[in-house]
């Protein structure tokens, strides 16, 4: 496998233009899904599904008191993706082999051989991946898979105007990334990483698309502490063997003991 | 190079079909309507203008699976198919009497069309039905869904064998018995592993308790359908006793450890919350009923009919359950804030 | 900024990373807020309070940039003992009258008029330029007192000007907590000085108001007292409102303007060519040389019919009459006397303020070309439109013809962009337009070789004009497009003779001998390279990227840069060299091309008999103004002023708490009864603060993003923002409707119930202000009512800009009734007969009852 590429987020230079949302569907040819107004701040997306593979969050925090920048709120916003997981709860979960892991780390799901089964979908412990009703299929961010072979950057990180969104080798960005914290603790803000390694974040393994949040993770609706699904699976599965071990007990003691 | 697709109109994307090649990695799907993908209902009020500070405008964090009808239809068609496939094994390896064998081969046939029916409910759900053999283009023991695939499959495949053997008047042989007994059982149990290895809360943290549940259930559920068929005899008679005992207990298993993690709301409020609970008085009342002394053959059918209505509403409970527990953002949050679930 | 300059504000955060301090100031709470160091929430119309208050800190702790302030600026100059300031006069300066200010008592001591750089004074005709009788072959020899203790020196005129613009004024006036207030003050001025630089930036939040030029002019006069002009990281920085709208001013589309900034001719006051120049040009600075730019103008355009005996055909230009500005426009369509109207790549139902008033123009008209990418609201007025959804006006009674054609874009032709830093980048066309679809240039070009057909057999005088254009531009392809490259020649200028492209303006001459289409363009091809295709990376030059684009004038990155020396030519520090003299090659060098003359050392003086050019001495950075110098008092040029004062909008809610003036006494009105004003503070029928904002998603009027699934769905609704309290106040629920109305309109809209909308507690009332994006408009795939229908016709007298930012409003919760009426004929809020308590209203205003007359009415 070549170096493995991915992204990191960093809110705190994030302005909510949605250049990414609009790249990626430009990019991807991907249809719009309805127009409504939600009232959830500017905030009109609302998830990532199987035609929106960027979703910018808008949260307006309270200040009360007298905060020092004069404002009565504090606006968090964050582009949020697909996280491409290390251990990716989608893949390991797809019947079919259709979703594998591209030679880029990324997390890719093959349109052709997909048929709909529809598992992936709650495997995902960020609620990424949707099946598509219309289509049958499902659909995610691809790492644009399409424009990393021209040895192009994927649309989102090349679109966004603050470099938000950044791409690139993934030690590199967590190098980057370890830095920015820094330097931003010692500005006064409080702004941790989510889901930068496997250390950070053992349920998944680490993100090849992680972030820089400047809150908890609830406010961008992140889980706090994803988990893989099949994490854990073993003791489900002992504990299917031992179901039908029980069952087939069930079955020929009924039988032997109901003998004379 | 792939193909372009040919644009729709309307489709949402807007494309000039004069100077547009739809070659982008989402220009293949189709879209009848764009609002169909619309991820909340339209009329879903808007919450205030500030964040709630527990939750993202009480919007769901994790998905549930897209499945219809057809799955918790399936649970039911294949727990029924596996159970009678493990019960009919066993009384076929061990029959010594005609009427044993009789039941034995009844029970094959349950297994069969239970089977039969399963693999149709599980095509009939799928987005693309005509690649369902898909399913088997590789070996993941990561994915239930897959191992379930081939447990489905190896359970057909011997049971559709041994069916070939007693056409012919012969006696299957042991090893596709064997096979069949150890499939048929898995099949039974399997289900719960499914469910459980998805990221839906309540389906998470009852992970070690549903496939034992889904064998007592499927058990009972089969051993409900022996009551409405009839021709009763004291094996299933203390088969179906057992199993709807043990279905009770796990199904109270299950409850405790969702209300552990305080997290068992759906199963006691709303669609699912009605559901289940219908399921646990229906098969208190099917257990009730077996256990009379009297009322013969009446006694059977109205157990027996409390029973199926138990076992199928029950498959529909945990589905829904698990919708509702994957619609709620602090059934994720919460236990996994108090470091509850890995 | 964020929002409506989201790429440019990339550098803002890179900035901001480097350790500047953002300091957002807006009446809401938006995305560049939420990424700023300090948002100050401001009463929308305010803002020369809160600046004027940062002027009075600046000047009353000394934190002026002092060496700067004495050596290039009008501070020491001491003005005519005539001059009087609005402290003396309750909020007028001295030569009021009708409506108009004399600006005789402006002037410099012992100087008749003092010429303003490129001055335009067509409506108030008055101010340099009017009056053919001024010397204007002296050099400026102005009185001053560098000491700036003289009482009629412009610094303690200034100081006095603004001396009640205490903190605690500001906070009653705009609203902003006196410490916040103190806390921007401060940071002002501990970033200005030789070490650090601070900029500002501003939109239309700024221009979009009767007082509009006088913003501009106080952000002027603060950043001139703080040195921060002609400096790297300093100055003020315009941000325009959609691309290359700043091209459009430059070669321009603005009725008063020719190519670069040169006046249009008055009818009455520039007879000929002679009386136009002495008008207009200035004996020294820069101006002095704007006879060679008008006549190259005219060669450009008439070539070989324009000769120096028939004045280059000056006389055949369209002269002004008067006021032709898009409002004046709007009235006089409204009112039938204008036959025809090109609309291209505009919307002006739904981008101008008093849609029901130009819709009303609309109906009068003969016909009407429209040129755009879709049918917009403009296009479609005769078929959607509030008044026709009302069954008030039926489309089979509309007389007008409309023709629409589609238009090009940007892909699909070349062209440049002039971008908001007066950067020129050309872009290549890519693909062919659909259809019929076609450039602008191609429109023009072909429209304008049809008149010449049709007028070539004509020998009336009149006609001259056309029949001598110079049309000869090379046209390619199937259709004839007009080569850009050509007109882009032309623009930069060439020698008549050899047809030579000129260096830049300075190659211009008076006598025929050089054409340029724009003087201030001059250069953007010289050496016969396109330099506005240029694309050096940022990454192979210097950090100013001269090879990126061509920049105007003469690829100048910064102007006045000059004033990024120290009167001896040296840095002011080493942390902000920009350009400097280097004494022994006897240059100005540096980072940009100096704005200055590149071998004037500064220690040069001129002699008393210097003309034009020579005039400029060599420590004088501000070489378009007559005396070099960055004018804090503007002595000419301003039509409503010569010191930015604080008026109250048109329509306001409170009283103006520094003068009895209400309101800008110069500024523009068209009293009318179908389109009437609220001009009643403390109003509870219109109690308050509507403002408009734009959103990221959308753009302008909604022409190009409404119709684009991507765009739309981002913001699928028109929304109104109102505070919680505001909310609680008039029953609005969060996500429910509510229907906004002025003295003019309604409409109906979302609500979003929002913190980072906040009420304003002023001089003991709490004001609240609603904002209101402006793109929604009938046509499109996402839909809704026009916000600019509310807002009142009325604009700034200097450049006829329309107030379309501040007015008063009333809010209800709930859609808008179907059948109300517009404000067809009803009664005006001025003046008017009073129609008595039970008269039944043709408009039907909500909350209108006998006890809420008007209290406090407009004088003037």
């Amino acid at each position: 496998m070549t170096t493995t590429l991915g992204f990191f987020t960093d809110t705190t230079l994030c302005i909510g233009c949605k250049a990414c949302e609009v790249a990626c569907k430009q990019w991807n040819q991907l249809p719009d899904d309805g127009f409504h107004l939600t009232g959830m701040s500017y905030d009109n997306t609302v998830a990532l599904g199987a035609s929106t593979w960027r979703h910018v969050t808008f949260a307006e925090r309270a200040l009360d008191g007298d905060p020092t920048n004069g404002a009565r709120i504090a606006w968090k916003m964050m582009s949020d993706v697909c996280k491409h997981c290390e251990r990716a709860g989608c893949l390991e979960a797809c019947p079919t082999g259709a979703i594998l892991q591209t030679e880029h780390g990324s997390i890719y799901i093959q349109p052709d051989v997909c048929n709909g089964c529809g598992y992936c979908v709650p495997a995902c412990p960020f609620g990424v991946v949707a099946r598509r009703e219309d289509d049958g299929r499902a659909w995610k961010c691809t790492l644009c898979y399409d424009r990393l072979q021209g040895q192009l950057e994927p649309a989102c990180a090349k679109a966004c105007p603050t470099d938000s969104i950044q791409f690139g080798p993934l030690d590199e960005l967590r190098a980057r990334a370890e830095a920015r914290v820094e330097l931003l603790r010692v500005r006064g803000l409080d702004a941790h990483l989510y889901g930068e390694d496997g250390e950070a974040q053992p349920g998944t393994g680490g993100l090849h698309a992680f972030f820089l949040l400047a809150d908890e993770p609830e406010v961008y609706n992140l889980p706090p502490a994803p988990a893989v699904p099949t994490h854990g699976a073993g003791r489900s599965w002992l504990a299917a063997v031992a179901g039908a071990a029980g069952l087939a007990a069930l079955a020929f003691g009924s039988v032997l003991l109901s003998r004379d | 190079m792939r193909r372009p697709t040919p644009p729709t109109p309307d489709d949402g994307r807007n494309l000039d079909v004069a100077v547009a090649l739809q070659l982008g990695e989402g220009a293949q799907q189709r879209v009848d309507t764009p609002e169909s993908a619309w991820p909340v209902p339209p009329e879903a009020a808007p919450t205030p203008g500030e964040v709630p500070s527990e939750t993202y405008y009480d919007l769901p964090v994790v998905k549930a699976p897209p499945w219809r009808w057809y799955i918790p239809a399936y649970f039911y068609a294949g727990g029924v198919a596996g159970a009678a496939a493990t019960l009919g094994g066993a009384l076929e390896l061990v029959a010594t009497t005609r009427p044993e064998l009789r039941l034995a081969h009844r029970l094959h046939w349950i297994s069969m069309l239970g089977e039969a029916a399963g693999a149709a409910l599980l095509i009939a759900d799928l987005g693309r039905p005509a690649r369902f053999h898909h399913m088997l283009r590789v070996i993941r023991p990561t994915s239930p869904m897959n191992v379930g695939t081939w447990i489905l499959s190896t359970a057909g495949a011997t049971s559709g064998l041994s069916a070939l053997a007693r056409l012919r008047g012969r006696r299957p042989p042991g090893l596709v018995l064997a096979a069949n007994v150890v499939a048929g059982s898995l099949l039974s149990t399997y289900t719960g592993v499914l469910v459980g290895n998805t990221a839906v809360p309540i389906w998470k943290v009852t992970r070690r308790r549903l496939p034992l549940w889904f064998a007592a259930t499927s058990a009972a559920a089969l051993g409900s359908l022996l009551q409405l068929s009839g021709g009763a005899t004291r094996a299933t008679r203390v088969y179906t006793a057992a199993a709807k005992v043990a279905e009770l207990v796990g199904a109270h298993a299950i409850e405790r450890a969702a209300r552990e993690v305080a997290i068992d709301a759906p199963l006691r409020e709303g669609h699912a919350g009605r559901l289940w609970r219908s399921s646990r008085w229906l098969g208190v009342a099917s257990l009730v009923t077996t256990l009379l002394p009297w009322g013969g053959r009446t006694r059977d059918v109205i157990a027996g009919a409390l029973g199926t209505a138990s076992s199928v509403l029950a498959r529909f409970a945990i589905h829904e359950a698990g919708k509702a527990s994957a619609a709620d953002p602090r059934a994720t949050f919460d236990p996994q804030r108090r470091g509850a679930i890995t | 900024m964020a929002e409506c300059h989201p790429v440019g504000f990339r550098w803002v955060m890179k900035a901001k990373e480097r350790g500047a301090i953002l300091i957002h100031v807006d009446p809401r709470y938006t995305r560049t807020s939420a990424v700023a160091d300090l948002h100050v929430p401001i009463r929308a119309g305010t803002d020369i309070a809160f600046l004027g208050g940062l002027v009075r800190y600046v000047l009353e702790h000394e934190r002026d940039f002092r060496e700067y302030v004495v050596r290039y600026t009008n501070a020491a100059t001491i003005i005519s003992e005539a001059f009087r300031d609005t402290e003396d006069l309750d909020g007028l300066f001295s030569g009021f009258a009708d409506g108009h200010y004399d600006p005789t008592s402006w002037q410099y001591e012992g100087i008749p008029i003092v010429p303003a750089a490129g001055h335009k004074e067509v409506v108030a005709q008055l101010g340099a330029g009017k009056r053919e009788d001024h010397e204007l072959d002296r050099v400026v020899n102005e009185h001053r007192d560098e000491t700036l203790q003289h009482p009629r020196c412009v610094y303690q005129i200034l100081r006095r000007h603004v001396s009640r613009y205490t903190p605690e004024m500001v906070s009653r006036i705009c609203g902003i907590p006196e410490e916040q207030f103190l806390r921007v003050a401060r940071a002002l001025c501990d970033n200005s000085g030789r070490d650090r630089t601070s900029a500002i930036c501003y939109a239309v939040g700024w221009t979009q108001h009767s007082v509009g030029v006088q913003y501009i002019r106080t952000a002027a006069i603060l950043q001139l007292l703080l040195g921060n002009i002609g400096r790297p990281g300093g100055g003020i920085m315009a941000l325009r409102g959609h691309a290359s709208i700043q091209g459009s001013t430059d070669i321009p589309t603005l009725f008063d303007l020719l190519p670069g900034y040169l006046p249009m001719p008055h009818a009455e006051h520039s007879r000929d060519l002679g009386a136009y120049l002495r008008s207009h040009r200035s004996a020294s600075g820069w101006w002095s040389e704007m006879p060679k730019y008008m006549v190259s103008l005219l060669k450009a355009w008439f070539g070989d019919a324009a000769t120096k005996d028939n004045e280059y055909l000056f006389g055949r230009l369209p002269h002004l009459t008067g006021s032709h500005s898009h409002l004046q426009t709007i009235a006089d369509m409204a009112d039938g006397k204008v036959a025809g109207y090109f609309v291209i790549g505009e919307n002006p139902v739904v981008g101008t303020v008093d849609g029901a008033l130009q819709r009303k123009g609309l109906r009068e008209l003969d016909w009407l070309v429209v040129r755009d990418f879709a049918p917009t609201e403009t296009a479609e007025f005769w078929r959607v439109a509030p008044e026709i959804d009302r069954g008030e006006i039926r489309p089979e009674d509309i007389a007008t013809e409309v023709f629409f054609f589609p238009a090009a874009t940007h892909t699909e032709k070349d062209g440049t962009f002039t971008n908001t830093q007066r950067l020129l980048q050309w872009h290549h066309k890519a693909i062919e337009p659909p259809g019929d679809a076609r450039s602008d240039l191609w429109f023009a070009y072909h429209l304008g070789r049809r008149l010449k057909q049709r007028y070539a057999g004509t020998t009336g005088e009149r006609d001259l004009a056309i029949r001598a254009l110079t049309w000869d531009y090379p046209t390619e392809g199937a259709h004839e497009e007009p080569s850009a490259d050509a007109v882009l020649r032309e623009i930069n200028g060439y020698e008549v003779a050899t047809g030579r492209l000129v260096d830049g303006f300075t190659e211009l001459t008076d006598d025929g001998s050089t054409a340029c289409g724009c003087w201030i363009y001059s250069g953007c091809y010289r050496k016969g390279v396109n330099q506005t295709a240029r694309r050096k990376s940022r990454t192979e030059q210097s950090w100013v990227a001269p090879e990126w684009g061509w920049s105007w004038p003469a690829n100048r990155r910064l102007l006045y840069n000059r004033a990024s020396a120290a009167p001896d030519g040296t840095p002011w520090s080493e942390r902000k060299r920009y350009v400097w003299w280097d004494p022994g090659q006897q240059r100005w060098i540096g980072h940009d091309v100096p704005d200055f003359f590149a071998d004037r050392p500064p220690g040069y003086r001129p002699s008393g008999d210097a003309r034009g050019l020579a005039t400029i001495p060599g420590d004088a950075p501000f070489i378009m103004q007559s005396d070099g110098r960055g004018w804090l008092f503007a002595p000419s040029g301003i039509v409503d002023g010569p010191l930015p004062t604080h008026y109250e909008p048109q329509e306001s809610v409170i009283e103006n708490q520094l003068y009895g003036q209400q309101c800008n006494p110069a500024r523009e009105q068209w009293v009318r009864r179908d389109s009437p004003y609220h001009m009643a503070a403390r109003d509870r029928r219109f109690p308050y603060v509507l403002t408009t904002f734009r959103l990221t998603e959308q753009h302008t009027a909604g022409a190009m993003s409404r119709w684009l699934s991507w765009l739309s769905e981002l913001q699928p609704e028109l929304f109104c923002e109102v505070s919680p309290e505001l909310a609680a106040e008039r029953g609005l629920v969060h996500g429910g409707w509510a229907t906004l109305s002025t003295a003019r309109a309604e409409i109906e809209c979302r609500v979003l119930v929002t913190r980072r909308v906040r009420p304003l507690h002023l001089d003991g009332q709490v004001v609240h202000q609603i904002g209101v994006p402006y793109h929604w408009g009938g046509v499109g795939r996402v839909r809704g009512d026009v916000a600019n229908d509310l807002f009142p016709i009325h604009a700034d007298p200097n450049v006829h800009i329309p107030e379309s930012k501040v007015c008063t409003a009333q809010i209800v919760a709930g859609r808008r009734s179907q059948g109300r009426t517009a404000v067809i004929d009803g009664p005006t809020a001025i003046g008017g007969p009073d129609p008595g308590p039970d008269a039944v209203h043709r408009r039907d205003r909500p909350g209108i009852s006998a006890d809420t007359a008007p209290r406090k009415l407009e004088e003037t």
